[in-house]
C-alpha cells in the first residue's frame, strides 16, 4: 500500500473541484462538492445508483454547468467551456451506455477520436494529396498502435453495430486513447461484462495509467474491482460526498458502510 | 434499328435525366440527414430562396423594396445595374452561407441533444418562415433564372443519330435537353466528390460521428458547429439543382 502513497505525495494535483453544486429545476443532483485528482492517480468514484457519480463526470467533461462552484484543470480555472473545448484540453471520456460511432468501422471510430490532433483545414482535405495525407498517414499510424495496445487488430474494419458488447466498450476505451488525453474519465467500463471481460478491462486501464501515465477517473459498481484499481476513492451518495480516502480507510468507514447497508437516512 | 425502338431509348433517357434532377434534392436531403440526424423539411424552401437571391442580384433588384416602399413612400424597385452570373453566384453562395450561420447560432444550437422530432418541427418553422422571408425580400412575382448554361434540344445528337432508323422509316433523330444533360453531370460529379470526401477525410468523418451520436462527437473535440457548414453546403446542391 506503500506504494500509491508515494506516488501522490509526488504528483501535484490535475484537477481539483471546489464546491460544485449542480441541480436541475428543483432536483438537487450534487451539493458542495470538492475533491481533486492528482497527476498520474487512478481516482474511482462510488456510490448507489443516482447519487450523483455520472452527473459529476458530466461536469468535469462540460456537459453540464454547475450553479455554483469552481473547477481547476491543469493548474488553471475553468469558466465556462464548451465540452470539445474541454477535449481539447485534455479530457477525454467514455460513456455509460456506450456512445460510438455504429455505421462506422473500429479503425474510423479509434480515428475520430484523433480528431483534436488534425488541424489541416477542408481545402487541403478536399484535395486529399500532400499535407492532408501527410497528416492522416501520421495520426493513423498512432491508431494502429492503440488497437495493437487493445488487442484488436482482427476487428479493425469491422463495423462496430455488430461487435459484442465487451469489444464496443473497449473500443469506445481506444477512441478515448487515441486523443492521447491528459485525463481519462471512464463512466462505469466493466458494466455488464463478464469476468473474463473485466480482468482484460482492468489489465487495460491499468497498462494505460502505467505506460502512458494517463490519469483516470472512473466510475465503477464492482467493489472488488474498484479497491483493486484504485489509489483513492471517492464516496458520493445522495448527491453529497461522503467519503474520500486510499481503498482501506474508505472501506472501514462507518458512513459509507451505512450509505452502501442501507442505513434510513 | 426501329424508329420506335429508339424512341423508346429516347423517352427512358429523357426519364432517367429528370429524374436525376429530383435526386439532386434527395441528395440534399440526404447529406442533411447523414450529417446532423436531422431531417431538414426546410431544403427545398432554402433552394428556393437561393434561386430568387441569385435572380434578384443578378437583376439588381433591391431588397425588401416592397417594405421600403409601403414604409417610405417611395418608389424604388431596382438599382439599375446587372450583376455577371458568375459574380451573382459567388454573392448568392455568401448570402446562404450568413444564412446557415444564422441558422445554426439562433436555433439549431439551441436544441442540441434534443431529440429528433423536435429538430424536425423547428425546420418546418424554419421553412414557414424562409417562405414568407424569401417573398419579403424579393417579391413574390414570377421571375425567370438564366445563368448562361446551354439550353435546348442538341442538334449535333439530332443529327448523329438520324441515320440509325432502318431505311424508309419516319425518324428525325434523338431529342435530348442539352440542360438536363449539363444537370446530370454536375449530379454525378457532385455524387462522387461527396462521397469521397465523407469517407476519407477528418471532417467528413467528423460529420458521420455527429451524425451517429452527438454526445459522444463532443467529447471527442468534435464542434456542433461543422453542421452549420453542412448546411451551407446543402444550399449549395440545392441551388445548383434549381439551374
Amino acid at each position: 500500500m506503500s506504494e500509491p502513497l508515494q506516488k501522490m505525495e509526488a504528483a501535484s494535483k490535475l484537477l481539483e473541484l471546489k464546491h460544485i453544486d449542480l441541480s436541475f429545476g428543483g432536483v438537487k443532483a450534487i451539493s458542495n462538492i470538492s475533491f481533486d485528482v492528482l497527476e498520474g492517480e487512478v481516482r474511482a468514484i462510488i456510490g448507489p445508483n443516482g447519487a450523483g457519480k455520472s452527473s459529476l463526470l458530466n461536469v468535469i467533461n462540460g456537459f453540464y454547468h454547475p450553479q455554483q462552484g469552481e473547477i481547476w484543470f491543469d493548474g488553471k480555472q475553468r469558466h465556462s467551456m464548451k465540452p470539445y473545448q474541454i477535449a481539447y484540453q485534455g479530457i477525454s471520456r467514455t460513456f455509460q451506455n456506450i456512445a460510438l460511432f455504429k455505421g462506422m468501422s473500429v479503425l474510423d471510430n479509434i480515428m475520430t477520436g484523433r480528431f483534436t490532433h488534425m488541424h489541416k483545414n477542408m481545402l487541403w482535405q478536399a484535395l486529399w494529396k500532400g499535407p492532408a495525407e501527410q497528416e492522416e498517414i501520421e495520426n493513423r499510424e498512432f491508431v494502429e498502435h492503440i488497437i495493437d495496445f487493445l488487442e484488436i487488430q482482427a476487428i479493425r474494419k469491422t463495423p462496430v453495430g455488430r461487435l459484442p458488447y465487451g469489444l464496443q466498450k473497449r473500443v469506445e476505451l481506444g477512441r478515448a486513447l487515441a486523443a492521447q488525453p491528459k485525463m481519462l474519465l471512464l463512466d462505469e467500463p466493466m458494466a455488464g461484462m463478464n469476468v473474463e471481460e473485466k480482468e482484460d478491462m482492468c489489465r487495460f486501464i491499468l497498462d494505460v495509467n502505467d505506460t502512458f501515465g494517463t490519469t483516470i477517473v472512473l466510475i465503477e459498481h464492482d467493489m472488488g474491482v474498484v479497491m483493486d484499481i484504485a489509489d483513492r476513492v471517492v464516496v458520493l451518495d445522495y448527491g453529497r460526498k461522503i467519503g474520500d480516502g486510499t481503498p482501506d480507510v474508505v472501506r472501514n468507514d462507518q458512513t459509507v458502510i451505512d450509505a452502501y447497508l442501507g442505513v434510513s437516512h | 434499328m426501329s424508329a420506335d425502338f429508339l424512341y423508346t431509348i429516347e423517352v427512358i433517357l429523357n426519364g432517367l435525366m429528370a429524374g436525376v434532377m429530383y435526386s439532386l434534392v434527395a441528395l440534399g436531403f440526404v447529406l442533411i440527414f447523414k450529417a446532423s440526424g436531422i431531417f431538414n423539411y426546410a431544403q427545398g424552401v432554402m433552394a428556393l430562396f437561393a434561386a430568387l437571391t441569385l435572380v434578384g442580384i443578378q437583376t439588381g433588384q433591391v431588397p425588401f423594396s416592397h417594405l421600403i416602399n409601403a414604409i417610405f413612400g417611395t418608389n424604388v424597385h431596382h438599382f439599375g445595374w446587372q450583376v455577371p452570373t458568375l459574380l451573382a453566384i459567388a454573392l448568392t453562395i455568401g448570402v446562404m452561407v450568413v444564412f446557415a450561420i444564422l441558422v445554426e447560432r439562433y436555433i439549431l444550437h439551441h436544441l442540441v441533444n434534443q431529440e429528433p422530432i423536435i429538430l424536425f418541427m423547428a425546420t418546418i418553422g424554419l421553412a414557414y418562415f424562409m417562405e414568407g422571408f424569401g417573398d419579403i425580400m424579393w417579391g413574390s412575382d414570377i421571375k425567370t433564372l438564366d445563368v448562361g448554361l446551354p439550353s435546348g434540344g442538341s442538334l449535333w445528337l439530332e443529327e448523329y443519330t438520324l441515320g440509325w432508323a432502318a431505311e424508309g422509316e419516319q425518324y428525325y433523330g434523338m431529342y435530348l435537353d442539352k440542360l438536363d444533360m449539363v444537370a446530370s453531370l454536375v449530379a454525378i460529379v457532385l455524387v462522387v466528390s461527396l462521397t469521397i470526401f465523407s469517407q476519407y477525410t477528418t471532417t467528413g468523418r467528423a460529420l458521420r460521428a455527429v451524425a451517429d451520436d452527438h454526445q459522444a462527437a463532443l467529447s471527442v473535440g468534435i464542434s456542433l458547429r461543422t453542421i452549420g457548414g453542412q448546411f451551407s453546403r446543402h444550399s449549395f446542391s440545392g441551388f445548383i439543382n434549381y439551374i
